[in-house]
């Protein structure tokens, strides 16, 4: 064994630690030393990390007991096989023995743990006197290095002596060299001349040049290298050996904003020492290299530097910018993004060349979250601006979304391409925007703040407004808040207009939504209901605003018992965007009353089953089609006179909103024996077209009123026209004014007679003749025969009667007023009349009876064939037979008569001679008296 | 060097040894069970177990067992090493570090009195007090008659 120390050896050794307290008091006592030595204290006892070995024993026993009782009690529980039980008991001795045999083992080494005990603490007291030792080495090095600041360095005699004896320092004599002589003009010119051809072959034959370092002048003694747009470096040569260096002379910036040139000092002497010890190394190549980054990374400090800039004026708080090593990275429109949205932001960096090109200074844009491939950001490396590169990335932004809004917009038909018109500037986002024609006469331009990113609406109303804040808080409902807007415009602007022109504005209308859902597309938003005045409650016109577009309905409703019911709605055939102007209100009433008209006359005809369709007009108006209603002639009343198609037309609006409505129908045969004459001039609703035998009615109705009654009643009118005109042409008479309700003909040129019937609807028929019409006393026999036989028989009373009756009135004449009360004309019936000569007491009487299947007028005298009836009459005491007119009936007086013993008879056209020869002879006779 | 064998320890150790055969005979017996005649042995030998457990704990706990291990030990011997080696093992380390504790201070040794030639060359005034200097940490007068002793 190495010889130890004793444990007094090294407290001995301790000693000058424990002295060197007492360093100082010189001179000190060597008893003193002794004293120390005595009370040179005992190792320090270590006892961490020992364990009582008595701890381990008991702790031991008392486990391996517990044990022991466990397994016991576990033993004396049964069930288990004995092989388990042995297995178990052997198992737990040889685990206990184990334990114990390591007991056993540390219990007989435990012999040496005083020892041990002891060594530990020598150790340790070792491990501290070693670590004293360290620090005194350290402790000297500090001395040492604080004595050399005590320490006076020699005096400069020479230079002193020098200052002292010349007065100052000759700092040039110091350099110890004899300088060199000026160069003349003329030298330096020569040397600059050789030094351009030497670095014209040098370049030309020896060097490789980079393919982005080409570009290259020679001049005064240096080649000048330009990379456009980033720099030009001067270099020249200080040996002809075409294999030595090249060496930097000068370097500038050529882009803006940048330092004219280097200033000398740090970077220029870094840029100068390295440059030199590159090209030294790698060339050519390497200085562009270098100097390219050098060059790239300026450019990014001075955006940088530009956007900090900008960050203290009015893009403060918009702008976040940051360095990241190399890379610049600007988020953008800070304010726009709302919470979980993608932020937006460009990087700028270096892009590595591609296809020949070097690698330059690129922008990176990452819009949304989403870098954009697609597009390319251009950024000027000539004249650096980083304000409009940020412009620039934001009227791009700006595009994008205005495109896209526009294109989304576009997919709705709520916006019709026309209505928008985008505007794109490359740069200045301040004049882009999305022109919307919201309503025809209110565009609004749709615009993103550049700064703020912010979406704008102009002009500024109180309801644009609102629409921009919702849109800046919820930036990606844009497109909805936009045709909402719209549609709210529309609704108002409608509303207001329709106002104007008369038109009610039934905010009040409330109709279930179910309702509504059935009649009216499903994705609609607004529904304004206007009514015209003077149309029924019942009449509404609807203005949907929907996804889909604007429509208009003609709808019908009810009022039902807690809100208004809507039973039925009819598009209005409206095509494309509306602008709601005076004429398109002016259009939509006359549209809505047409269809409300229709619809009601199409319900009725339903209602009474007759046969009917719609067909379009042929009359097209391109903006109003409104279709005809044909209606089957036959089906409407039973008659089978007219062509069997009538048709109802809708012509318009006349004063006071009411409905003009038509009904076109020909009859079978044509009306030409009604010749041209003013044929509808009496009755304005009706009218004829004689030639082709159509004609018109013509109704003047309030919106919602039926025509179909009016029309049936008509019909019935023309249809009994129809009729008369018919007997008319029969018996060939011309016709003076025919209308729905009269007819006036002439039935005797010769006396210029007439008559007139007038009829209307179901009354009965009037008879109307002149006043000085022969007919006139038996008129009423006439207007009876009209209504109960109809006109033909009225016709032919008229004509047959009116020889006789013009005699009678000839008659009357001759007697004159002295005749009054002599001559009586009794119309008994329309052929049947009694001539009494009252004061001659000659009766005569006048019939028209058949003979020989020919109408004659047979007279005879009525006292002569039947005396006794005739006296008996009160009042007929004077009458007699007529003796003065025996020549006649006997045909001893011959005329163009024939005697019938106590009568005559005449033909129709001869009765009139007849009758005055006989009152010629009565009157002779009392003349001759 | 070694400190005199404690009483207790012995005990202590016998103890265990008497201990660890009854349990070498328990399980052997338990091997070898051949009926129940041999239960009554098994039962003994458990009892006689059970007795030894409380002897071994009552020597244990005597006061005159004052003997403590260090950690290091225990964990050699539950990792089956043999605890001498630790023993020894330390003892080299110590020996090892000793003697360099020895160079270091006669290094240094040396070094005061280079020192201290240097200083009164440099500084004679100071001469007294090197002097006493050397002599406070061990050393010796050059000059004079040098009798001081030094180490032990």
């Amino acid at each position: 064994m190495p010889q130890a120390m004793t444990p007094g050896d090294l407290v001995d050794a301790s000693r000058d630690e424990f002295q060197h307290g007492t360093l100082n008091h010189s001179g000190s006592a060597p008893g003193k030393q002794t004293e120390l030595a005595v009370r040179n204290p005992r190792l320090p006892h270590i006892t961490q990390g020992f364990i009582e070995l008595r701890l381990l024993v008991s702790r031991l026993v008392q486990d391996s007991h517990n044990r022991l009782q466990g397994m016991i009690g576990l033993l004396a529980e049964g069930g288990r096989s004995d092989g388990d039980k042995k297995a178990r008991i052997i198992e737990h001795m040889l685990e206990r023995r184990k334990q114990f045999i390591k007991l056993l083992v540390l219990t007989m080494w435990a012999k040496n743990a005083q020892a041990v005990s002891e060594v530990i603490d020598l150790k340790a007291f070792l491990d501290t006197r070693q670590e004293i030792f360290h620090k005194v080495v350290w402790n000297l090095y500090e001395v040492r290095r604080k004595m050399s600041y005590a320490r006076i360095p020699n005096p400069d005699l020479d230079t002193a002596v020098r200052v002292l004896s010349t007065g100052r320092a000759n700092t040039a004599m110091t350099r110890r060299y004899v300088p060199p002589k000026k160069l003349t003009s003329k030298e330096t010119l020569k040397i600059l001349r050789d030094l351009n051809t030497l670095l014209s072959l040098r370049l030309a034959l020896h060097e490789k040049l980079p393919p982005h370092f080409r570009d290259y002048t020679i001049a005064s003694g240096r080649a000048t290298f330009t990379v456009a747009d980033e720099f030009e470096a001067d270099l020249c040569i200080w040996d002809e050996d075409p294999t030595s260096q090249l060496y930097l002379v000068d370097f500038r910036f050529i882009f803006e904003p940048s330092a004219k040139s280097l200033p000398a000092g740090r970077i220029r002497d870094e840029v100068e020492t390295r440059g030199n010890i590159i090209l030294k190394q790698k060339g050519l190549e390497g200085i562009y290299d270098y100097l390219h980054e050098f060059v790239m990374t300026d450019k990014i400090c001075t955006l940088a530097r530009q956007f900090h800039i900008m960050l203290s004026g009015r893009w403060t708080e918009n702008l976040v910018v940051d360095m990241r090593k190399r890379t610049l990275v600007v988020q953008y429109w800070i304010g726009r993004v709302t919470e979980g949205a993608a932020k937006s932001w460009i990087e700028v960096g270096i892009k590595r060349g591609t296809g020949g090109r070097p690698s330059h200074v690129g922008v990176r844009w990452i819009r949304d979250g989403k870098t954009v491939q697609d597009q390319e950001v251009p950024l000027d490396v000539a004249v650096l601006s980083a304000e409009n590169l940020i412009k620039t990335v934001i009227a791009m932004h700006t595009k994008h979304i205005l495109t896209s809004i526009r294109d989304r917009l576009a997919h709705s038909p709520v916006f019709p391409p026309s209505a928008m018109v985008l505007t794109t500037h490359p740069t200045d986002s301040f004049n882009s925007s999305l022109k919307l024609q919201l309503t025809p006469s209110r565009p609004i331009k749709f615009l993103i703040e550049p700064i703020t990113g912010l979406f704008a609406l102009h002009p500024p109303t109180v309801m644009s407004t609102k629409v921009e804040l919702s849109m800046n808080n919820s930036p990606a409902g844009v497109d909805d808040l936009i045709i909402r807007l719209k549609l709210v415009l529309t609704q108002e602007e409608v509303e207001t207009r329709a106002c104007s022109m008369g038109w009610e504005v039934l905010k009040m209308l409330n109709i279930r939504r179910e309702e509504l859902k059935a009649l009216f597309p499903t994705s609609t938003r607004y529904i304004s209901y206007l009514r015209r005045k003077g149309w029924g409650k019942e009449w509404v016109v609807a203005m949907v605003l929907a996804d889909t577009g604007q429509t208009w309905w003609v709808a019908k409703v009810h009022e039902a018992p807690s809100q208004w019911s809507m039973s039925m709605a009819l598009q209005i055939p409206v095509h494309g965007e509306v602008n709601a102007t005076y004429g398109f209100l002016g259009n939509l009433e006359k549209m809505s009353s047409a269809m409300i008209t229709l619809y009601v006359n199409q319900y009725a005809l339903v209602e009474k089953g007759v046969q009917h369709k719609l067909q379009p007009s042929k009359v097209a108006d391109p903006k109003l089609t409104i279709p005809d209603l044909y209606v089957r002639f036959s089906s409407l009343i039973r008659a089978n006179w007219g062509i069997d198609v009538l048709r109802l037309t809708f012509q318009g609006l006349g004063a006071e909103g009411k409905c003009i409505v038509t009904v076109l129908g020909r009859t079978k045969e044509p009306m030409t024996q009604l010749g041209s004459t003013n044929i509808s001039a009496a009755d304005s609703d009706v009218s004829f077209h004689p030639q082709s035998g159509s004609y018109a009615i013509r109704f003047n109705i309030n919106v919602g009123e039926s025509v179909i009654e009016p029309l049936i009643e008509k019909l019935h009118r023309i249809e009994r026209l129809i009729r008369f005109v018919a007997v008319i042409r029969r018996f060939n008479l011309p016709c003076l004014d025919v209308s729905l309700g009269r007819i006036a003909f002439t039935y005797d040129t010769e006396s210029n007679s007439s008559a007139e019937v007038s009829f209307s609807g179901d009354r009965e028929m009037k008879l109307h003749l002149p006043p000085r019409s022969p007919h006139i006393r038996i008129k009423s026999f006439l207007e009876h025969k009209l209504n109960v036989s109809g006109l033909e028989t009225v016709v032919m009373a008229l004509t047959v009667t009116l020889p006789l009756l013009l005699a009678f009135e000839k008659i009357e004449a001759a007697v004159g007023d002295k005749s009054d009360g002599h001559v009586f004309v009794l119309s008994r019936s329309v052929d049947w009349f009694r001539v009494y000569y009252r004061r001659l007491g000659v009766v005569l009487d006048w019939q028209l009876q058949c003979r020989k299947s020919v109408l004659h007028w047979f007279v005879r005298d009525a006292v002569s064939s039947n005396l006794e009836a005739e006296v008996e009459i009160k009042g007929g005491e004077g009458r007699r037979k007529a003796d003065e007119l025996k020549g006649i009936w006997s045909g001893e007086i011959e005329g163009d008569w024939e005697p019938l013993k106590s009568g005559a008879a005449a033909g129709l056209r001869e009765v009139g001679a007849l009758a005055w020869k006989i009152h010629e002879l009565i009157y002779a006779g009392q003349g001759a008296n | 060097m070694a400190p005199p064998p404690n009483g207790a320890l012995k005990n202590v150790e016998e103890n265990l040894r008497v201990v660890i055969e009854t349990l070498y005979e328990i399980s052997v017996g338990v091997h070898e069970f051949q009926g129940p005649e041999s239960v009554d042995v098994i039962a003994n030998l458990i009892n006689k177990l059970s007795t030894q457990y409380q002897t071994l704990d009552s020597v244990a706990a005597k006061p005159e067992l004052d003997v403590a291990v260090p950690r290091e030990v225990i964990q050699y011997i539950e990792d089956g090493r043999n605890p001498d080696i630790y023993t020894r093992e330390f003892v080299e380390i110590v020996v090892k570090q000793n003697q360099f504790m020895k160079g270091k201070m006669e290094a240094y040794r040396d070094f005061r009195d280079v020192l201290a030639d240097q200083i009164k060359v440099s500084f004679p005034e100071l001469r007294e007090q090197v002097d006493e200097v050397i002599e406070g940490t061990g050393g010796r007068r050059k000059k004079e008659e040098g009798q001081n002793g030094g180490s032990s």
